[in-house]
């Protein structure tokens, strides 16, 4: 089995746990300190050529979300949970894991927070939980996975930081609809099968027990029918709650 | 010169959030002078200095209307703000510029911190207010009709943070590479300033040879040159400053953002470069002191994603 894209070393791991804004330096470092963005561009490869330095920085953060906690149940309130819980939890769930890599890529990013901005503004790199039900054909259960906006040309960046991997998903048809929102919008290109030359995985391992999962992501099997839009749990409902991260910094 | 000073240790953790907690919520964290004694209340002096918000007036560098409106209702908007400085050369020349010659060697951080004091000046008025400084939100602070020298401080910290979050304390570890540091620099009340106790930022490492002293009530930035063989290595960052406060400074390491602030209050400028200030003025204290808050401020990032402060 091939190695993950990216090593972060123990003792970086645990200066971030101790001190979370050394995930920028950390994020710095990659490739020798030249330049963090064209390092995790040349790992991720040509289709991710055009990724821009808010979607690169992301990725790091769903590489470090990934390696820092195990995947699996947690008591911590997904929505409320802070960076230090996170990062010091000893399992997490898929909505952890990307409220993790969410509140990292914050830190150093803290314009990614949604929503976009109206249709008459200048396009910005937003962030996005894309929830998904129990029924979603992934062999997962309901799976929480993340998108960012306008950090490729014409397509999504969906990021899963419990699988490690990430898929560019183009834009099929006239692009993006207006009158939905981001997670209905990916969800509804995904019905379109994707080239595998979309995928990359962070870490192969962590796909290893569930193939089908790549499999069904790329067949366009997936869709706007299987997204979760519940209230209190749906994309918009975590639209609002990351809204508020930068509102609360105290 | 980058330079590793003694970092800041007290309370352990647990303690310093309970007592933060149950003082804040009776409303003891606010700062005096400022709201001396926990009052609220500004001194009088402080509240003749400050009213309408002490940028307005004849500032070296408005913020227009519209972007402070947008910063209220999304506070990133900050960083859009700051990039947009100087239209086509960068912020921080721009910046660089407007604060003077001795400002020259201005790191970005320190650009956007001067940046981030501007707008938290000009964010509301100096005035009594309930909410509780240390534990106050962005979102709450942006939206208090009335701010005091704490709140402005933390203001001005936040949206800082929001672009160099590495500005964040303590200082490196011994052994480390020194980096930039922002400290909440707090005066005891008979600090010869005429403002009662007050709480202004000092900033490390962002300055060739000097520290960078920014006061968002009263709006000026002040370098202080690093005097004798400069930061000793036994005392913090706050200490430093302090000592280097005791020699006289000249009047062009000192810009005034907005005249009327510290034209209302006479003792300020003569305190700060008149060497009448002095480590004995610091407030020490592991909750309310200078220690204190870097212990706050240290805990920010830690605290990423807490629901809002009641």
């Amino acid at each position: 089995m091939s190695a993950p894209l990216f090593s972060i070393p123990a003792e970086v791991l645990a200066a971030i746990v101790a001190r979370p804004e050394k995930f920028l330096s950390a994020y710095s470092t990659l490739g020798g300190g030249a330049d963090a963005a064209a390092y995790v561009r040349s790992q991720l490869g040509g289709p991710f050529a055009t990724l821009q330095a808010p979607g690169c920085l992301a990725t790091f953060a769903g590489v470090v979300a990934y390696n820092a906690v195990p995947a699996g149940t947690s008591a911590l309130d997904p929505t409320t949970a802070t960076l230090h819980e996170l990062l010091t939890a000893s399992a997490l769930a898929s909505q952890h894991l990307c409220r993790l890599s969410a509140l990292l890529t914050l830190l150093g990013n803290p314009a990614l927070v949604p929503p976009e901005l109206p249709a008459s503004s200048q396009p910005k790199a937003t962030l996005h939980f894309l929830t998904w039900l129990g029924t979603v054909p992934l062999n997962t259960g309901a799976l929480t996975q993340l998108v960012i906006t306008n950090v490729l040309d014409q397509a999504y960046l969906l990021l899963d930081p419990q699988y490690a991997y990430l898929l560019r998903i183009p834009f099929v048809g006239a692009g993006q609809q207006s009158n939905l929102t981001v997670a209905e919008n990916v969800a509804t290109m995904m019905q379109t099968p994707l080239s595998s030359g979309n995928l990359v995985l962070l870490d192969p391992a962590a796909t290893s027990g569930v193939p089908q999962m790549l499999q069904v992501v790329l067949s366009g099997a997936l869709g706007p029918e299987y997204l979760d839009q519940g209230a209190t749990s749906g994309s918009d409902f975590w639209d609002e709650n990351i809204a508020q991260v930068v509102y609360n910094m105290s | 010169m980058l330079v590793a000073e003694k970092r800041v240790t007290s309370l352990g953790p647990d303690r310093r959030d309970f007592l933060r907690t149950a003082l804040g919520t009776v409303g003891f964290l606010t700062l005096a002078g400022c709201g001396a004694g926990g009052s609220g209340t500004p001194s009088p002096a402080a509240s003749a200095a400050l009213s309408p918000p002490p940028g307005t007036t004849g500032a070296l560098i408005p913020v227009d209307p519209a972007s402070m409106a947008a910063m209220r209702s999304r506070p990133e908007t900050f960083l859009s703000a700051y990039s947009g400085l100087g239209g086509s050369a960068s912020s921080a020349a721009f910046m660089r510029t407007k604060l003077g010659s001795a400002f020259a060697s201005l790191t970005d951080a320190g650009c956007m911190t001067a940046f981030a004091t501007v707008v938290a000046s000009d964010s509301a008025p100096a005035g009594a207010t309930s909410l509780p400084n240390m534990t106050a939100s962005l979102r709450q602070l942006l939206s208090n009709p009335a701010l005091n020298c704490g709140h402005y401080c933390k203001l001005a910290t936040l949206l800082a943070l929001l672009g160099h979050p590495e500005l964040i304390p303590p200082d490196a570890a011994a052994g480390d590479p020194p980096k930039s540091t922002l400290h909440f620099m707090v005066w005891l009340a008979d600090v010869p300033m005429g403002t009662g106790l007050h709480a202004q930022l000092l900033l490390a490492n962002v300055l060739d040879n000097a520290y960078l002293l920014l006061d968002p009530m009263y709006a000026f930035a002040l370098r202080i040159p690093f005097v004798g063989a400069g930061p000793q290595a036994d005392l913090s960052v706050i200490e430093n400053a302090a000592v280097m406060l005791q020699t006289p400074i000249t009047p062009d390491n000192l810009t005034l953002l907005s005249p009327a602030p510290t034209a209302e209050l006479p003792p300020m400028v003569p305190a700060l470069t008149g060497a009448a200030l002095g480590p004995q003025y610091i407030l020490h204290d592991a909750l309310w002191g200078a220690e204190g808050w870097d212990l706050r401020i240290g805990q920010i990032f830690n605290q990423l994603g807490s629901p809002a402060p009641v």
